[in-house]
């Protein structure tokens, strides 16, 4: 680790595009200034941490953090997050699941797959700020994460 | 189906009564033709005895003219032999005739006469016998005189023939009529066993008939069977998958139905906190917009939560409902304190229950009571228990605002409430979720009110719970 602390870079994978846009706001609003990449499914998720289909042709900045919701169409986050889990290098990445879903059951297999928290939407947008102030100073502050290679996945 | 079935036992019970008359009818008649044939048997063996005893009467006669005239001729002892087993034999032979007892009633003097003529003849033999003995020398003339005159056997020939005769015009008579009554037996024997074998044929026919009738209703029963078990399955998966859906529902209700109202409420903040200045009063617009999204996300969970009364039932178990009520004053603790509200209590039994859900009940209720309490009156909450026919009726009073009993069903259907949502909160699915618990538990709530005074709910529920239909697949939905 060096000094100047390279902001990391968050990924989020979230079909919602109100929530993308929530989400963002709410990490704008909760000044964690980190730079913030939107994936719409589990599909394209797997394509950008592997450098595949649309996100072949570009650099991509190898994420340390992945918030991740749960629900989405073609591959929804339980399947996307044990193919990450499964992987030798991806594994590495800490996922943070952001759903809606109070299911006990969810939360237990999303620990079991290997998440590193489980998160609830907050109801009001306060409390989303609040939850992102707290993801950033956690992870972005004090955790220490392991980078990519060439800080890219590709 | 039992009133047919006691027709078919009249009609079984009436034919067969009919067929054994008509068998008695056939055996009777059938004994009267063979003793009849036996009785003509009988009289016609009669009048041979009778034919015979005569003959035999008239030849031991003979017999002794025969010996007599032997002795008479010869004077030799010798040949009185025959003529006294001949006369023992007449005596016996004409008794033997009048036991016979002749059928007809003329044969009677007949013998009478008989016996008179036979009798005169022994004499006047008797009385030769002794002059030829008296006299040995006798001379031939005086024999053959004595012979002569004795010889006329007429009178008593005459006589048995006479008898013979009629005893044969009897013998006729009787075989004509034995023909007549042989050939009414036959006919007797022959209608007898026609109307047996028919009988037996109709009751083989019926029986036939009757074990078909029932084969087919057998079969027929067993159709019915298997249609409606065939129907109740259906109505089995129809249930399963109506509950499923329901499920279903309760999942798109909690998650995807609230998924809009978050975010109309999390953008309702961000126009807020971003555009106040530029909204001015239009704020409070946003305001009473976020207000009505709160209300629907409550109305969602309320109806969940009605729903969950049978999507998430368990089984019955022994729960001691004091133990219960324990826990909800204790949960409503804060509540009781604030409001200085008495709490008078009866010992509750122990019943079968879902105690989760009686644990909302009273839940419920006691917090209803605690609500609705009547403003400057210290709230008093009574709950007592009686006992029941198979169960038990608690009774939870109040001393609060009270209700018009015209409204009663109402506070019990969901999202029914009798005052405005600013003087009293809530959707008013409480109470609706109360008689749903009860309903489930096979027991009854109702209430009695009257306007500022109180109300008392009673809720009646049955020691042990009627059996309940499959319970469905535990799905954790929520």
């Amino acid at each position: 680790m060096t000094d100047e602390r390279n902001p990391i870079v968050i990924l989020l994978a979230d079909d919602d595009k109100d929530d993308q846009l929530l989400t963002k706001d709410a990490l704008d609003e909760s000044r964690v200034a980190n730079q913030l990449i939107i994936v719409d499914d589990g599909v394209e998720l797997m394509e950008y941490l592997r450098g595949e289909g649309k996100y072949a042709e570009q650099d991509n900045p190898w994420p340390g953090l992945i918030l991740l919701d749960l629900n989405m169409p073609r591959k929804d986050g339980r399947e996307a997050l044990a193919e990450i889990k499964a992987d030798p290098v991806l594994r590495r990445i800490p996922v943070v699941i952001l759903t809606t879903s109070k299911v006990e059951e969810d939360m237990l297999n999303g620990y079991e797959l290997g998440a590193a928290s489980y998160l609830t939407k907050p109801v009001t947008f306060d409390g989303l700020v609040k939850l992102m102030k707290a993801v950033g100073t956690y992870w972005v502050e004090f955790v220490e994460l392991p980078r990519g290679s060439n800080n890219s996945v590709k | 189906m039992p009133r047919k079935v006691s027709v078919l036992h009249r009609v079984w019970a009436l034919s067969i009564l009919v067929i054994l008359a008509l068998i008695a009818i056939n055996a009777f008649q059938s004994y009267g033709a063979i003793k009849e044939l036996v009785d003509n048997e009988r009289r016609a063996a009669t009048t041979k005895a009778i034919l015979r005893t005569l003959t035999d009467v008239f030849s031991s006669v003979q017999d002794a003219e025969l010996g007599l005239r032997g002795f008479l001729i010869s004077g030799k002892a010798d040949h009185l032999r025959p003529y006294f087993t001949a006369l023992e034999n007449v005596q016996q032979h004409i008794s033997t005739l009048r036991s016979y007892e002749s059928e007809l009633p003329e044969q009677k003097q007949k013998t009478n006469h008989l016996e008179q003529a036979i009798l005169a003849r022994l004499e006047a033999m008797t009385d030769q016998i002794n002059q030829k003995s008296d006299r040995e020398d006798l001379d031939w003339v005086s024999t053959i005189n004595m012979i002569e005159s004795h010889e006329s056997l007429t009178d008593i020939r005459n006589l048995v023939s006479s008898m013979k005769a009629a005893e044969y015009r009897l013998l006729e008579a009787q075989s004509q009529e034995a023909r007549l009554s042989h050939n009414k037996v036959m006919r007797t024997i022959v209608v007898a066993n026609g109307v047996s074998l028919l009988m037996v044929l109709v009751i083989a026919i019926l029986l036939y008939r009757a074990i078909n009738h029932h084969q087919m209703e057998a079969y027929h029963l067993e159709a019915l069977v298997e249609q409606r078990t065939r129907e109740l399955n259906r109505y089995a998966e129809e249930l399963r998958r109506s509950n499923r859906e329901l499920q279903d529902f309760a999942f798109v209700a909690s998650h995807d139905l609230q998924e809009p109202l978050r975010k109309i409420r999390a953008f309702g903040d961000r126009l807020k906190d971003r555009y106040a200045t530029q909204l001015g009063d239009g704020s409070d617009y946003v305001e009473r917009m976020q207000r009505a999204a709160v209300r629907m996300s409550a109305l969602i969970e309320d109806l969940l939560a009605f729903s969950r009364v049978s999507t998430r039932a368990r089984p019955f178990a022994p729960v001691a409902l004091n133990d219960l009520l324990d826990e909800t004053l204790e949960n409503l603790s804060v509540r009781i304190e604030e409001t200085g509200a008495r709490i008078e209590r009866e010992p509750l039994p122990q019943v079968e229950a879902d105690a989760s859900q009686i644990k909302q009940l009273l839940q419920n209720l006691l917090s209803n009571a605690l609500k609705f309490m009547a403003p400057g009156v210290t709230p008093e909450i009574r709950i007592s228990c009686r006992p029941q026919d198979s169960g038990y009726a608690i009774d939870i009073a109040d001393n609060g605002i009270g209700f018009d009993e015209q409204y009663l069903e109402k506070i019990f259907t969901p999202f029914q409430r009798l005052h405005g949502k600013e003087q009293y909160e809530g959707t008013g699915i409480g109470l609706a979720i109360c008689r749903r618990i009860v309903e489930r538990h096979g027991g009854t709530l109702t209430a009695r009110s009257q306007p500022d005074v109180g109300t008392t709910f009673t809720i009646t529920l049955p020691e042990k719970p009627p059996p309940e239909v499959a319970p469905i697949d535990e799905v954790d939905y929520d």
